[in-house]
C-alpha cells in the first residue's frame, strides 16, 4: 500500500491565520450601508398566557417595525424534531426568554429603548419545573396533554434473579446539571435581500442548509430564494442547532427591503439558545464475584425544558449508552424526555452519552472496590473488545480498542501509585472509559453529499455543506481530499460557506463529519482522480492509467516524468471536449433502526472509545478541588491531523472538568440567574492541568482512511474520570453536579457524622 | 453613552469638579464602566483621575508607606519593596482578577467601591490603614475601617475623593501574608479572603492581625482569633485550634445567612493558608 501523503500530517489549520490575526469574519463584524438593527422582546414569566400591544413601540422615533407573531408570513414555528417553537409566541410562553416581538431600528440603541415599550399583558399559568414532578398527571401540561414527549426502552436478558445472582449490588441516584455551551461568541447575524429578491441571512450556523429550510417555511417561501452564509463560527458545541436569529432577521430584511443586524449580548445568549440536558439517574449495576458485569437497572429522566429540541435522540443515545463500555448480558434501561418550562435543552456535546457515565463510571468503581480489584482490574475484565455484543445486540466486529486505551491511560498516570501531601489536602488518582456512538443513529438517514471538481487554476475545489465550527473540519476534511486526489494540500479549496454553492452534508455535529462528510468527499475525490488520469492518458497517447501520478500539480509517467500534463492543461483540454471534470457523490452511514419494546438493533456506527485518568487535590476545608494532572487516551480510528486531535482533547477535557466542577446556572424557578461570565464560571488555563495527549489508533474500514469522529468522545471520560478521583481522595461519591466547594464540603461533614 | 468627562492633572482641579453636583469618580474604571453600561449609574459628568499624577504611586519613608490612590495593581505587583517587604499587599495584587484588570484597577477604586468581596481591603486593615481622604476644605484621615461602612458604601462626602493609604512601614520583626478562596485560579471574585499580619518576638507572637474579607457586608478584623494567637509562638502553633477559633467567630456573627454552613468550614482552609505561609516566612 501506498505512505499516506497529507492524511495523519498535523498540517496548520487553514483558518488559523486569519482567526488569529482578527481577519476572519464573524457575523458581528459585518456592516452595511443603510443598514438597521433588531432587539428581541423576551418573554420573562416561565408560563403564562400573553396579550401584545406594541403600538408604543412603533410609535418610537427611528422604529421601522416591530414584527410579532401576525406577521409571519409562513408557519409561525420551527424545530429540529417537533415545529413547537414558535417564532413569535402567539398566545402562550412556556419558558422565560422565548422571543414575542422583534423591534427594528435605525439604531440598536433605538431598538432596545422602544423594546421597554412592547407591552407585554402576562396571565400567569401554573408552571413546572421538576422534571419527575412533570410527568405526572395533574402536572400543569407545557404542549398537549403528556409532558412526556419520548420514552426508550432497552430490555436483553432476563432481570429474573438477576441481582440476586450478584455478590455485590451497588444502588444510587444521580443527577446531572444543565449547562451551557459556554461558546466565545454570542449569537449575532446580518440578512439582506440581493438585486434578484435572494433573501443572504449570514449567521454562525451548525447546519445552514436546515436553517433554510427552517426560513423557509416560517417565511413561507421557496428554499432557493434564501442563502444562507456561514460566517466564522466562534464555538457551538450543540448551542447552534437551533433556530436564533434567523428568521427574526430574513423576516425583517425581506419586509422593510433594508440590511438588517443584530447581536445578543451575553445575558441574551444565555436565555436564546439550548443548555445541556440535566437527568436524573437511578441506577442499579451488579457484578458476580470474580468481577464480570452481570446486570444493571437504569431509569433515566431528561429535563426537556419547553420545546423538544433534539431531547428524543438525546435521551435515546443516553439509554443506548446506558450500560458504558462493557459487555452485561442482562440490561433494563428506561429513558424519558419531559418537557417542563425549564430553559429548553437540546444539542450539547455528549449528546446524552455523556451524562450517563456519571453514574455507570462511579457504579463499576464501587464494584470494584467491594470486591478489592483494582479499577483498571475491572474495567479490563468488562468492557468492549472486538466481538463483542452491546446491549442493543450490536455487534463491534473492528476498531474496538478500548483495553489498549485503558492500559496506556493507567500506565501514564502511573495508577497505583500514591502520594499524600498535606492533612488537610488530599490527592486521588480516577480513571474512567467510555464509548460513543457516531452520527444521527437509529436508522434515520445520516446524509453527506460532497462535490469535487478541477479548475481552470488547477486546483481541486470541494464542495460541501460541513460547517467549521472550530472543530477543525476545513482543514481534515481538505486533507483527506488531498490525499484521495493525490495532490498537496495547497491545491485543494474547501468551499463550505455558501449554501447556493454547497450540497448539504449534513450537521456539523454527533462526531459525524469527519466520518460522514470525509467519506462523502474521498469517493467523490476518487472518482475524480480516476477521471482525471482517464482523459491524461487519453491526451498523453497512452495505453492505460497505470504507472501515472500527480506530481506537483503535474500529472506523470512515473517512469517517463518528462510525458506529462499539468493539471491547468488537463482542464484546458477537459473543456475543449466539452468535459467537466466535476463529480458529487453521497454517503450514507450505516445503522439499524432498533425495536421499539426492546431497543434491540444497530444504532450507531462506529463507536469511539477513550479511556482519561486524572490526579486531583481536595482541599478538606474548603472542599475546592484542584486537577492536578490528566491523561487522555483517545481511540481516533486514524488520526488524519494530530495536532488538531490533541487541540480537541484539551478542549474536551476542560469543558468536561468545567461541567464537572464550576458550571452552575443558578436556574431558579425557570430563571438563570448566572448569565454572563463572572458569575457562570468556566475554567481560565490557570485552572488547567497538565494534560498529556495518548492518541490510540485502530482504523476503521468503513471510515475515510480509516478516521474516526472525536469531538464529542474527546469530554466525555473528564466528569467521571475527576468524580472518581475525588472518591479516591477523600471517600465521598458525587451525586449531584457540580462537585462544587460546598457540595464536597457538605458530602465531608455527612461522611464525618 | 454619552457622558462629560473632566481629566484633571492635579488634585485641586479635581476636587473642584467633585464640587458640582451629578459627578462621579472614574479610576480604573473596571467596576464603573459595567455599572454604566446597565445604567446602574447615570452620572452627569464623570472626573477621571488618570493624570493626577500625585494620585499614583507608592512612597516608601523611613516611617511610612503611602500608596496613592490611583496607583495600579499592576504597579504593586512590580514593585520590588511590596513584593520584599509586604508580601500580603504582593498576593493580594497577583491574584486579583487577571493581567487585564490589574493594569486598569486601583487601590483607591477597590477600597472606594468597597465591595464585600474586594480583594485589598483586608490587607490594608491588617496593615492598620489610613484613608487619606481630599476635599475642598483640605486633607482629613481615617481608619479604613471606619472609612469603609458596608457594601458600595464609604466616608466620602460630597466634594472628596480618597487621595491615598498610608501606614506604618512593616518592621524587622513582622511577617504578613494573604490568602483567597475563588471559584477559580484567575478572574475570579473571592469568596473568602484572609490577610495576616503578626509581630513576632524570639519567635513568640506579640501582635496579632487578622482580617477577613467576604464574610458579611464589610470586610473586617477578627479579634477573637487575634486573642488566640498572642503570646502563642509561632513555630510552635495549633493552627487547627486558631481555625477552630476563627470559624466560631465567623459562625457567630453570620449565622443567620444561608452560605454559613459552607463559609465556617472554607473560612477555616483560608486562614490556615494564610498562617502556614506566615510560619513559613518565620522559619526563613
Amino acid at each position: 500500500m501506498e505512505q499516506l501523503k497529507v492524511v495523519g500530517k498535523s498540517e496548520l489549520r487553514v483558518d488559523a491565520k486569519d482567526k488569529v490575526s482578527g481577519k476572519a469574519i464573524y457575523p458581528a463584524d459585518i456592516y452595511m450601508e443603510n443598514m438597521v438593527y433588531g432587539y428581541t422582546v423576551r418573554s420573562t414569566m416561565p408560563h403564562a398566557e400573553i396579550a401584545v400591544d406594541k403600538k408604543a413601540a412603533e410609535a418610537y422615533p427611528g422604529v421601522l417595525a416591530v414584527f410579532t407573531a401576525e406577521d409571519v408570513t409562513g408557519l409561525n414555528h420551527h424545530g429540529v424534531v417537533f415545529k413547537d417553537h414558535e417564532v413569535f409566541c402567539s398566545k402562550k410562553v412556556r419558558r422565560i426568554g422565548e422571543p414575542i416581538a422583534f423591534v427594528v431600528a435605525e439604531t440598536m440603541t433605538a431598538a432596545k429603548a422602544a423594546a421597554k415599550l412592547v407591552n407585554v399583558e402576562y396571565k400567569e399559568l401554573p408552571a413546572v419545573f421538576d422534571p419527575i414532578e412533570a410527568m405526572k398527571e395533574d402536572a400543569p401540561k407545557i404542549h398537549g396533554d403528556s409532558n412526556i414527549l419520548y420514552h426508550y426502552k432497552l430490555r436483553k436478558g432476563s432481570m429474573d434473579e438477576a441481582f440476586s445472582k450478584c455478590a455485590v449490588v451497588v444502588e444510587s441516584t444521580y443527577e446531572t446539571s444543565m449547562v451551557d455551551h459556554a461558546f466565545l461568541q454570542p449569537e449575532a447575524g446580518v440578512a439582506y435581500v440581493e438585486e434578484d429578491g435572494t433573501i443572504t441571512l449570514v449567521v454562525a450556523t451548525q447546519y445552514p442548509h436546515y436553517d433554510r429550510e427552517e426560513v423557509a417555511e416560517a417565511l413561507g417561501l421557496p428554499h432557493d430564494r434564501i442563502k444562507i452564509l456561514t460566517a466564522a463560527v466562534g464555538g457551538a458545541f450543540g448551542g447552534r442547532e437551533d433556530v436564533t436569529v434567523q428568521i427574526h432577521l430574513t423576516l425583517a430584511a425581506m419586509k422593510l427591503n433594508r440590511p438588517i443586524k443584530t447581536i445578543y449580548t451575553r445575558e441574551e445568549s444565555f436565555e436564546a439558545h439550548s443548555k445541556r440536558h440535566p437527568m436524573k439517574m437511578k441506577y442499579k449495576t451488579g457484578a458476580l464475584a470474580d468481577g464480570t458485569l452481570y446486570a444493571m437497572e437504569a431509569e433515566i429522566v431528561g429535563d426537556s425544558g419547553a420545546h423538544a429540541s433534539w431531547a428524543l435522540n438525546v435521551l435515546r443515545k443516553a439509554g443506548v449508552h446506558a450500560t458504558g463500555p462493557y459487555t452485561i448480558p442482562n440490561v433494563k434501561v428506561d429513558s424519558y424526555a419531559v418537557y417542563t418550562n425549564n430553559p429548553f435543552t437540546g444539542a450539547m456535546r455528549g449528546f446524552g452519552a455523556g451524562q450517563v457515565p456519571m453514574a455507570y463510571e462511579q457504579q463499576i468503581d464501587e464494584i470494584a472496590k467491594r470486591l478489592n480489584m483494582s479499577p483498571i482490574e475491572i474495567r479490563l475484565k468488562n468492557c468492549f473488545k472486538v466481538g463483542s455484543e452491546t446491549a442493543t445486540g450490536q455487534v463491534l466486529e473492528e476498531s474496538v480498542p478500548l483495553t489498549e486505551t485503558i492500559l496506556k491511560a493507567a500506565e501514564a498516570m502511573n495508577f497505583e501509585a500514591k502520594d499524600q501531601s498535606s492533612s488537610r489536602k488530599k490527592k486521588g488518582k480516577g480513571i474512567a472509559s467510555i464509548f460513543y456512538g457516531t452520527g444521527y443513529g437509529n436508522g434515520f438517514p445520516d446524509v453527506s453529499n460532497a462535490r469535487a471538481e478541477l479548475k481552470a487554476d488547477g486546483r481541486i475545489y470541494v464542495y460541501a455543506g460541513a460547517t467549521e465550527v472550530g472543530q477543525g473540519a476545513k482543514t481534515a476534511l481538505s486533507q483527506i481530499a488531498a490525499e484521495a486526489v493525490g495532490v498537496q494540500l495547497d491545491a485543494i479549496v474547501f468551499i463550505n460557506e455558501d449554501t447556493s454553492k454547497t450540497p448539504d452534508s449534513g450537521t456539523a455535529a454527533a462526531s459525524r463529519q469527519t466520518y460522514n462528510t470525509g467519506n462523502g468527499i474521498k469517493i467523490a475525490c476518487e472518482q475524480l482522480r480516476l477521471e482525471m488520469l482517464e482523459l491524461a492518458k487519453e491526451v498523453l497517447k497512452l495505453n492505460t492509467t497505470v504507472g501515472l501520478r500527480i506530481n506537483n500539480g503535474i500529472v506523470e509517467v512515473k517512469s517517463l516524468p518528462g510525458r506529462n500534463i499539468s493539471l491547468e492543461a488537463l482542464y484546458a483540454e477537459a473543456a475543449k471536449r466539452g468535459k467537466n471534470l466535476k463529480i458529487d457523490r453521497t454517503f450514507v452511514a450505516h445503522s439499524v433502526r432498533m425495536d421499539d419494546e426492546t431497543g434491540q438493533g444497530a444504532p450507531y456506527w462506529p463507536y469511539t472509545f477513550a479511556a482519561f485518568g486524572v490526579e486531583v487535590e481536595v482541599d478538606t476545608d474548603t472542599g475546592k478541588v484542584d486537577v492536578l494532572n490528566a491523561v487522555c487516551a483517545q481511540d481516533v480510528g486514524k488520526a488524519v491531523n494530530p495536532m488538531l486531535i490533541e487541540g480537541q482533547i484539551e478542549g474536551g477535557f476542560a469543558m468536561g472538568m468545567s461541567w464537572t466542577l464550576y458550571e452552575d446556572l443558578g436556574l431558579q424557578q425557570g430563571k438563570i440567574k448566572n448569565n454572563n461570565f463572572s458569575n457562570y464560571i468556566i475554567p481560565t488555563s490557570l485552572d488547567m492541568p497538565e494534560i498529556k495527549n495518548i492518541i490510540v489508533e485502530a482504523p476503521e474500514s468503513t471510515a475515510p482512511f480509516g478516521a474516526k469522529g472525536i469531538g464529542e468522545p474527546v469530554m466525555i471520560p473528564a466528569m467521571p474520570a475527576i468524580l472518581n478521583a475525588i472518591n479516591d481522595a477523600v471517600g465521598i461519591r458525587i451525586t449531584k453536579l457540580p462537585a462544587s466547594p460546598q457540595e464536597i464540603v457538605r458530602l465531608l461533614k455527612e461522611k464525618q457524622a | 453613552m454619552n457622558i462629560k468627562v473632566y481629566t484633571p492633572d492635579v488634585l485641586d482641579e479635581a476636587v473642584n469638579f467633585l464640587q458640582q453636583d451629578g459627578g462621579h469618580i472614574i479610576a480604573g474604571g473596571t467596576d464603573l464602566i459595567i455599572e454604566l453600561r446597565k445604567e446602574k449609574l447615570k452620572p452627569e459628568f464623570l472626573v477621571d483621575l488618570t493624570f493626577v499624577n500625585e494620585l499614583r504611586g507608592i512612597l516608601v519613608s523611613d516611617e511610612t508607606i503611602e500608596i496613592g490612590a490611583m496607583t495600579t495593581f499592576e504597579d504593586l505587583i512590580n514593585s520590588e519593596y511590596i513584593k520584599a517587604e509586604l508580601p500580603s499587599l504582593w498576593e493580594c495584587a497577583i491574584n486579583m482578577g487577571a493581567c487585564q484588570i490589574q493594569n486598569r484597577a486601583t487601590i483607591g477604586g477597590n477600597i472606594c467601591n468597597a465591595a464585600a468581596a474586594a480583594d485589598s481591603i483586608p490587607v490594608f486593615m491588617a496593615l492598620e490603614a489610613e484613608c487619606i481622604i481630599a476635599g475642598a476644605d483640605g486633607i482629613r484621615k481615617m481608619s479604613i475601617d471606619s472609612f469603609i461602612l458596608g457594601t458600595g458604601k464609604n466616608s466620602l462626602q460630597k466634594g472628596e475623593l480618597l487621595k491615598a493609604v498610608a501606614f506604618k512601614r512593616p518592621q524587622k520583626s513582622e511577617i504578613n501574608s494573604f490568602a483567597k478562596l475563588g471559584k477559580r485560579n484567575a478572574l475570579a471574585i473571592s469568596t473568602i479572603a484572609c490577610a495576616v499580619r503578626v509581630k513576632v518576638d524570639n519567635r513568640i507572637i506579640t501582635e496579632a492581625f487578622v482580617s477577613t474579607g467576604s464574610l458579611g457586608s464589610k470586610a473586617g478584623r477578627e479579634l477573637g482569633v487575634e486573642v488566640y494567637l498572642m503570646g502563642k509562638s509561632i513555630t510552635d502553633l495549633n493552627i487547627d485550634e486558631a481555625a477552630e477559633v476563627l470559624s466560631a467567630e465567623v459562625e457567630e456573627r453570620l449565622k443567620s445567612r444561608a452560605s454559613i454552613a459552607y463559609k465556617k468550614h472554607a473560612v477555616k482552609g483560608v486562614f490556615k493558608e494564610a498562617i502556614e505561609k506566615c510560619i513559613k516566612r518565620a522559619n526563613q
